[in-house]
């Protein structure tokens, strides 16, 4: 089996334009369903049991749904209440929903690591809440939240693949297109999962980065008393 | 009932319950104005729950506490109690500083951030006023040399002292002491309670739930004995630990001293 490269050229364009797809529709998602996650994961954390159960219910909801019912929802589903979207925005809208349940949980934890003192200390001293979670809670869960969301991003990415069954033409979408077009699918399958392997190598090597340089901020002897309240 | 302005905190009938077990049993105190107040009992009485109800880090389930002639938490118009916000009561917590047993100290933060976070949130004051009233404090503790540290860089007790210095930046009206020697090393207890002892001595408000009973004989005004979730006994500390009547106190303080002695090495 050998690749048809001149084919595989010739459609190029095609390809690469669904791999922009990809990234657009991964970094909406991501833009929108972050800061919504991290309002869930507070809201769960909450006493107040109508910050708390909302927030609960919605995570356990969401996360037990597939993605790709979600999405149908939101793309087959709406019209139906004359709500009728893009194809690209309905994508962001399921895949958001769903995204941010699962960050939720990871971010979650984070938070969760951080003493319980350090949440009285800021009380005490008058801080707002915005400015605890910013200053003081945030900077402490980052170290602990980060593995576990950047693999999660790395699944939501190749997740929005689900986006091309709702006629995005992402990545996924536009090989499998070509696919049909030309007979050819080793070719235009592999040329995607090489893009895939870009995109998530690409963040992969991110976290590494981030990691380091969190590992060289921490590794002055200052988390090792405080953060564990020691 | 409004307290008289000699008095700085007057904690009123407050009860406190986990569940079905009544951690306080409508506990009443008055806490005159530059007094210092040691609050001593076996753990589990419910002095650190008291402790915390003071500035609502525990929302107490009935009862009031004023600080300053103000009612926590509620607002007072015509003469009655209004329940109000979450914004209030974090303006009224500003007033109330709060020493921990675990320091809590940001760890991310540097001795002069962690003290100047709060001045320049809260009250709004400049960095360099912060900055200028933090490095004042960092010298009254003794740690001027240690701004720029991180927490994990310094001992227990320096910590603790830089605790102290983060409330007082504050400039409370009163300050509240959560057993804050008891997780430090023994060679280093004294150098907090001295600056604890300095702060009684400039005629700062005081509440410290203490197992330090020399601290308590020697600094404080007024020493409460706390029991099953009430005071069980309180005065002077002349007359409260040298002379207890009651027999839960007269118990306490046997086991307390034997323990001390048991510890002392000759």
């Amino acid at each position: 089996m050998t690749i048809d490269w001149a084919l595989l050229a010739a459609n190029w364009p095609r390809l690469w334009n669904g791999f922009l797809v990809t990234i657009l529709l991964s970094a909406i998602v991501l833009a929108i369903s972050t800061p919504i996650a991290l309002l869930l994961a507070l809201g769960r954390g909450s006493k107040r049991w109508w910050l708390a159960w909302p927030a609960g219910i919605y995570v356990n909801v969401l996360r037990a749904l597939p993605a790709l019912v979600i999405l149908y929802f939101t793309f087959y589903a709406l019209p139906q209440f004359n709500l009728p979207m893009a194809p690209l925005w309905a994508a962001v809208l399921g895949l958001t929903l769903a995204s941010a349940a699962y960050l939720a949980e990871d971010i979650r934890s984070g938070l969760l690591a951080v003493g319980t003192g350090q949440w009285a200390a800021a009380k005490a001293l008058g801080l707002s809440v915005p400015r605890t979670v910013l200053r003081v809670i945030l900077p402490q869960a980052i170290p602990v939240i980060l593995p576990p969301y950047v693999t999660r991003v790395i699944i939501i990415v190749k997740g929005t693949s689900l986006a091309s069954i709702v006629a995005v033409s992402e990545l996924t979408g536009e090989a499998f297109a070509l696919t049909s077009i030309t007979y050819r699918p080793f070719d235009f399958l592999l040329a995607a999962a090489a893009l895939y392997l870009v995109l998530t190598g690409f963040l992969a090597a991110l976290q590494a980065l981030a990691e380091g340089w969190l590992a060289r901020r921490t590794s002055r002897p200052r988390i090792v008393a405080g953060a564990l309240g020691t | 009932m409004i307290p008289p302005g000699d008095v700085m905190v007057r904690i009123e009938k407050i009860a406190k319950s986990y569940g079905a077990l009544q951690v306080l049993k409508g506990v009443s105190l008055d806490v005159p104005r530059g007094a210092a107040v040691a609050i001593i009992g076996p753990s589990g009485s419910g002095k650190t729950t008291l402790l915390r109800t003071v500035n609502h880090l525990e929302p107490p389930d009935g009862g009031v506490v004023w600080v300053d002639g103000a009612p926590l938490g509620h607002e007072l118009a015509d003469g009655r109690l209004r329940r109000g916000g979450e914004r209030l009561l974090r303006r009224q917590r500003a007033d109330i500083g709060m020493v921990f047993q675990q320091f809590n100290l940001f760890p991310h933060f540097t001795a002069l951030q962690n003290i100047i976070e709060a001045p320049m949130a809260v009250r709004g004051l400049t960095r360099a006023a912060a900055t200028e009233r933090a490095m004042a404090l960092l010298d009254q503790v003794g740690l001027a040399d240690k701004a720029q540290s991180f927490p994990g860089q310094l001992s227990g007790g320096q910590q603790q002292r830089v605790a102290i210095a983060r409330a007082l930046a504050m400039q409370p009206k009163v300050m509240l002491f959560d057993e804050v020697t008891s997780a430090l090393d023994p060679e280093l207890v004294d150098e907090v309670l001295g600056t604890m002892r300095g702060l009684a001595q400039s005629g700062m408000t005081m509440l410290v739930v203490t197992h330090e009973m020399d601290f308590a004989r020697d600094v404080a005004d007024l020493v409460v004995f706390m029991d099953q979730g009430e005071i069980v006994e309180q005065g002077p500390p002349g007359e409260v630990l040298r002379a207890p009547r009651h027999p839960r106190l007269q118990s306490f303080l046997r086991r307390v001293l034997r323990r001390r002695d048991d510890e002392a090495p000759e």
